[in-house]
């Protein structure tokens, strides 16, 4: 299908697919317990960056910033960094400082490595940083940089092995890394999930601001991951470069999409059980088999509806492949700054399946728009800012990924594994039998379709 | 005296106007939380955003765009019909265009714009990279402006450039490049309301009630406006600035420039309103006006008496205790004033650019004062001054905590729990104590909805003020 190539090669920006990388890092930051995520820029970048989490988990987060003025943009931001920290210390009283850099820093040329090296660390305190310049990649490529950071930064070098799984999650939501650990923990007696947002972003912040919430993964067991007999990175861009870090000290590395869907959830539980070497328990057995019974029953009402699918790159790996599956066309498949292999991953899926699709990698919303103008789709499935096209050309739209930021609690349904793909298919059903019926008068409604 | 103007007189004596501290700013430390953003968010998102019809394209990489455009405010008047309304443009700079200058793609971009939306006028707003490498983006809006037809505002308003240059910056630029350009039929009274708060729903309110006593509102930076009402801006005869901004700068280029009047007002609260709008009519001097603006406020006032003293009633006995920012504290002490409530104003010295736990300041009313000092449990600490019927205290942060438990004010809005660790404040309404929740609560009704959210907070804080027996116990 035609992708619009006249769009590519345009100057002009018209409402962004993807953030920049810091926010992605300060996401991954957050995932550690008592962490301070710290912005090494100007003051606005942070305050965006939080903002735009605040409105995804409705509640107040904290960040700090260096604050670099004029007079650092020429002699360089060396001294705020430096009262920044012994502030935070100071002040806030975390365990681990996480720095990331911005635009500015990057383009002003700070040498945070020589900065790093040169600050003031309290006993027993620890300080990560990692370079994360607003104008290469998208908010994955943050998260990617910080989880590597950590690895690199903290991680030791041991030979001693356990039984023991280092599971790498990816962007999501909390209530998906319950799932992913809750069926990790069917294989592996010990495990360590990083960077964990659970118990942490789904909480209140506590007012005071010297105490932290008790989740999050301890720096500890970050220390000492090379301790682990196995990593399994979900997701690509997000994570697969701290899983070869990792995997360098020794720990056998796995790496795999996101699994949403039954396909992806299949090969997620095939690897935890090859790694572990234990066969899946019976309840595991009996869970895929209502998820594969659902689909069973429900398919017939999604069979060949047109999808238009805009979201973060990883976690479109693995809803095209989803929707796939259940039988869906995911006709357009676009993120804001994907790296070359996410055209190649969704294009594997699409000859899979044999879709007529079209894949886009640096899209904007615009693309989307274009493209819907001339191709008509039957759902669109995407985060927020995507709700003005859906009252454009009176398409529904399931909210998925992030930011969510105009529906409350929309973190708490999971999409991964067979629970988040029972979710799911009960999110696009309603919201397709929503749409349809809005058009109906009230005397035509049927009470009992679905069955 | 007749049984009205008794009653009118009763209620004025109810109005009070509390000092409103003009010095207050944000203090920028590093690594200590800042409620902020930088001179980017203030130009682009206070300035440009709600002008309709002006586009702006940001000039740099993909997030500051990105971030920008989910708060834009722009609505439509109504008055004209715009293709690129609700959307955010940016020239999406990748690494290459760090390195080799973005001065090309910026051009191409304008060029783009006019094609695809042919918009009357185009901001460019500068993010922090294009001050760093030098992209010349006056030049740039010259040569556009030459070969597109179009008029171009270039704004340097990079982030690590001041704050407050943010909105000077693009105040100004948007006074000497535009403003007086045209002139358009007004009312006798025109003026120009600079508020952030004159849009959404706030806007309908402000609307009915300046057009009911005969202002014409010409031109509103800040608020709902067009590119051709700040063309025509310079024929307001009078500025009226209702915003917790130092921005003061921008109304005096105005008017050294133009001339007209200029002061402070504040629409939050009745208090205010009332003040504001007697102000505004003395400006005039009209006697028509002046009679009019009292025959408004009656009319006001008699629509929200009833519910007005009942609520009063019910808040007379609480204590709100506030600490000061630029963004919300001054209307919700106004706000709590004006349903009889004592307020706590607690602030810290805005010189200091380091972090420390002195130089509090926390004023409260003489008559809760008197109180405190009969009825304390424990000896008060030693007062610095009374001026106006406040009494003020300079106290270290400990003190100013230990003041408050003395005090035991029954809400404490966003910041002074942080400050102060004082936590026992009965009422919890996130709605209240968070200071990323924006709520207005402008014109005469807004003191109503103002008292409605309270009443709500009010009967839901119990759940986290009264816990089961079992949680106690867990608790230890």
């Amino acid at each position: 299908m035609d992708g619009n190539s006249e769009a590519k090669n345009r100057n002009l920006q018209i409402d962004a697919l993807n953030f920049c990388p810091p926010i992605g890092a300060m996401y991954a930051a957050f995932g550690v317990h008592a962490c301070l995520p710290h912005s090494h820029g100007a003051s606005g970048c942070c305050r965006f960056q939080r903002m735009e989490i605040s409105k995804h988990y409705q509640k107040i987060i904290r960040v700090t910033s260096s604050m670099l003025q004029e007079s650092s943009a020429v002699f360089g931001g060396e001294e705020n960094l430096k009262t920044a920290v012994k502030n935070m210390f100071n002040v806030y009283d975390p365990e681990v400082i996480a720095v990331h850099t911005t635009c500015l820093s990057e383009t002003i040329g700070d040498d945070m490595e020589g900065m790093a090296a040169r600050l003031e660390i309290p006993e027993g305190k620890h300080l990560v940083w990692a370079s994360t310049p607003g104008y290469a990649g998208s908010h994955l490529t943050g998260y990617s940089a910080m989880t590597e950071a950590f690895i690199r930064q903290l991680c030791r070098k041991t030979e001693i092995r356990r039984k023991k799984l280092f599971l790498i999650p990816g962007l999501l939501n909390p209530s998906d890394i319950c799932e992913l650990a809750r069926y990790a923990g069917m294989f592996f007696d010990a495990m360590t999930v990083f960077p964990d947002i659970r118990g942490i972003m789904d909480f209140r912040t506590p007012r005071n601001e010297r105490t932290y919430l008790p989740g999050g993964t301890p720096v500890g067991e970050i220390i000492s991951a090379a301790e682990c007999s196995d990593i399994i990175a979900l997701g690509a861009e997000a994570t697969f470069s701290a899983a070869d870090v990792l995997g360098g000290f020794g720990p056998a590395a796995k790496k795999l999409a996101i699994p949403i869907g039954l396909n992806g959830t299949d090969s997620f539980i095939g690897t935890l059980s090859e790694m572990s070497g234990i066969p899946a328990p019976e309840a595991l057995v009996r869970e895929r088999e209502r998820a594969v019974d659902v689909v069973m029953n429900l398919h017939p009402q999604l069979f060949g509806k047109k999808v238009a699918l805009f979201c973060d790159a990883d976690l479109s790996v693995g809803l095209t492949s989803f929707l796939a599956e259940i039988g869906m066309q995911p006709v357009y498949v676009c993120t804001g700054c994907g790296e070359t292999g996410f055209e190649r991953e969704i294009g594997a899926i699409f000859d899979k399946n044999g879709i007529d699709g079209c894949v886009r990698r640096e899209a904007d919303r615009y693309d989307l728009e274009c493209f819907l103008k001339e191709n008509p789709v039957d759902l669109l499935v995407g985060g927020s800012r995507g709700k003005i096209l859906a009252r454009k050309f009176d398409i529904p739209l399931v909210r998925v990924g992030f930011p969510i930021t105009d529906r409350p609690l929309e973190y708490l349904t999971p999409v991964v594994g067979y629970q988040g793909c029972l979710h799911l298919l009960r999110k696009i059903l309603c919201t397709l039998s929503e749409h349809d019926e809005r058009n109906t008068c009230a005397e035509d409604l049927h009470i009992a379709e679905s069955f | 005296m007749n049984l009205e103007e008794k009653k009118r007189a009763q209620i004025d004596r109810l109005l009070r106007q509390l000092p409103v501290n003009s010095e207050k700013r944000l203090v920028d430390i590093p690594g200590i939380y800042y409620g902020g953003g930088c001179s980017y968010m203030a130009c682009r998102g206070l300035m440009m955003s709600p002008i309709e019809d002006i586009l702006v394209i940001t000039h740099g990489p993909t997030g500051c765009g990105c971030f920008s455009g989910i708060n834009s405010r722009t609505e439509n008047s109504g008055e004209i019909e715009i293709q690129y309304r609700g959307r955010c443009f940016s020239t999406n700079m990748r690494e290459s265009d760090i390195i080799f200058g973005g001065e090309k793609k910026l051009l191409s971009a304008i060029e783009e714009s006019v094609e695809m939306f042919h918009p009357k006028a185009i901001a460019i707003c500068a993010t922090c990279p294009v001050g760093l490498i030098g992209d010349d983006i006056v030049q740039i809006a010259k040569t556009a402006e030459e070969r597109f037809g179009v008029r171009v505002l270039p704004l340097s308003c990079e982030g690590f450039r001041k704050l407050s240059g943010g909105w000077l910056h693009g105040g100004k630029m948007l006074v000497e490049s535009f403003m007086g350009e045209t002139e358009h039929e007004h009312g006798p009274y025109p003026i120009h309301y600079m508020s952030e708060s004159y849009c959404g729903e706030n806007k309908a309110v402000f609307k009915e009630l300046f057009e009911k006593i005969g202002y014409d509102v010409v031109c509103s930076m800040m608020g709902s406006n067009t590119f051709e009402r700040i063309r025509s801006g310079q024929q307001a005869k009078l500025i009226v600035l209702d915003t917790n901004k130092a921005i003061d700068e921008v109304p005096l280029t105005i008017q050294r420039k133009f001339g007209g009047g200029f002061f402070r007002a504040s629409f939050t609260g009745i208090s205010n309103i009332v003040a504001s709008l007697r102000k505004m009519a003395a400006f005039f001097g009209d006697e028509e006006l002046i009679a009019r603006t009292e025959e408004v406020i009656a009319e006001e006032m008699k629509k929200i008496e009833f519910p007005w003293m009942a609520y009063r009633k019910k808040f007379e006995m609480l204590t709100a205790a506030l600490f000061e920012d630029i963004f919300r504290s001054d209307s919700f002490s106004a706000l709590s004033s004006d349903l009889g409530m004592e307020i706590v104003m607690l602030n810290q010295d805005y010189d200091s650019q380091d972090y420390t736990n002195d130089n509090f300041t926390l004023h409260i009313s003489e008559k809760k004062y008197d109180a405190l000092c009969q009825n304390a449990s424990a000896p008060l600490p030693l007062f610095d001054k009374k001026e106006n019927g406040r009494v003020y205290f300079r106290l270290c942060r400990a003190e100013a905590g230990a003041f408050l438990r003395i005090i035991r004010p029954s809400i404490c809005f966003a910041g002074v729990e942080e400050q102060f660790g004082y936590s026992e404040a009965e009422i919890k309404s996130e709605l209240f104590t968070s200071d990323e929740r924006g709520v207005s609560y402008g014109g005469f009704s807004g003191l109503m909805n103002y008292a409605r959210d309270l009443d709500m907070a009010i009967f839901m804080s119990h759940w986290i003020t009264k816990k089961p027996e079992w949680v106690l116990k867990a608790e230890g």
